[in-house]
């Protein structure tokens, strides 16, 4: 296929149901928690996910997208601990603590005690109609001649000039025989070969 | 607007997806109403302005200095 770009914002432009959804768009929409977040993004994500939730639209988050999701959790909260805390830390770890990984490759027991907030995080997804892919989701592939997904990624990455999580989330969407993607990336238009991409 | 086939394993996914997103609601309500208790639980302000930011690196379509370009 050879994809186009649309805006989704546009009340008359459709989107596929299902559609995957970028981990930009879920981390947009919890801005609109905060208020002052007036950014225009914020207002254009938050109208994206009113919409899964009001009116039956489906979104399929795929595992990487996930991951990335929890990731930034993690690393915001390594981050909350250095703020202001480095010579303490200093101290603590007897060792350098620039930023966060320094604190990460020393303690993991900040991540281990996020367990009952990612497992929230990951609950408050679902009820927006947004459908969390498990690994096991891409086994039943509807590509007759797809090939290992490490030279697909070779492949993809290069095709489209996609760095490698961009690249496997189309992977992971081509293999759910998902055609259409929402993002506020820009990079994501790239994948416009063989994707339709909401912005 | 691409159409394709769904894949059984799509559809396996969107009826569990279902079935699970139909026991939050009953159990928990309107999101809306709940989530950014849990939102707040983990990010402060900065960090979601900056996460955004990071993962759409080099640059957002919608941010505020990006607003015209389209």
């Amino acid at each position: 296929m050879n994809g186009s770009v649309f805006d989704h914002s546009q009340p008359n432009v459709m989107w596929p149901d299902p559609i995957v959804v970028d981990s930009n768009m879920v981390v947009a929409n919890f801005q609109h928690f905060y208020p002052g977040q007036d950014h225009r993004r914020v207002e254009r994500a938050r109208a994206f996910f009113q919409r899964l939730l009001h009116d039956g639209q489906q979104g399929v988050l795929t595992p990487t997208a996930f991951s990335a999701v929890v990731h930034v959790a993690v690393r915001k909260t390594y981050e909350q601990l250095v703020r202001g805390h480095r010579a303490e830390l200093r101290r603590r770890y007897d060792a350098q603590v620039d930023g966060w990984r320094d604190v990460y490759k020393q303690d993991p027991v900040p991540l281990q005690q996020l367990a009952h907030d990612l497992n929230e995080l990951r609950e408050s997804l679902v009820p927006y109609n947004l459908a969390i892919a498990d690994l096991n989701d891409l086994g039943g592939s509807v590509i007759p001649d797809s090939r290992h997904s490490s030279e697909e990624l070779i492949e993809r990455m290069t095709r489209y000039g996609l760095d490698s999580s961009d690249a496997m989330i189309t992977i992971e969407a081509s293999r759910l025989g998902i055609g259409a993607i929402v993002s506020m990336d820009r990079d994501m238009r790239r994948a416009v070969p063989d994707f339709d991409i909401y912005t | 607007m691409a159409t394709q086939t769904r894949s059984v394993a799509l559809e396996r996914l969107l009826d569990r997806h279902r079935r699970e997103a139909e026991r939050i609601r009953a159990e928990r309500g309107d999101p809306e109403t709940w989530v950014g208790d849990v939102v707040h639980a983990i990010f402060e302000p900065e960090d979601l302005e900056s996460a955004f930011q990071e993962l759409t690196r080099p640059g957002s379509l919608w941010d505020h200095d990006q607003r015209d370009e389209r």
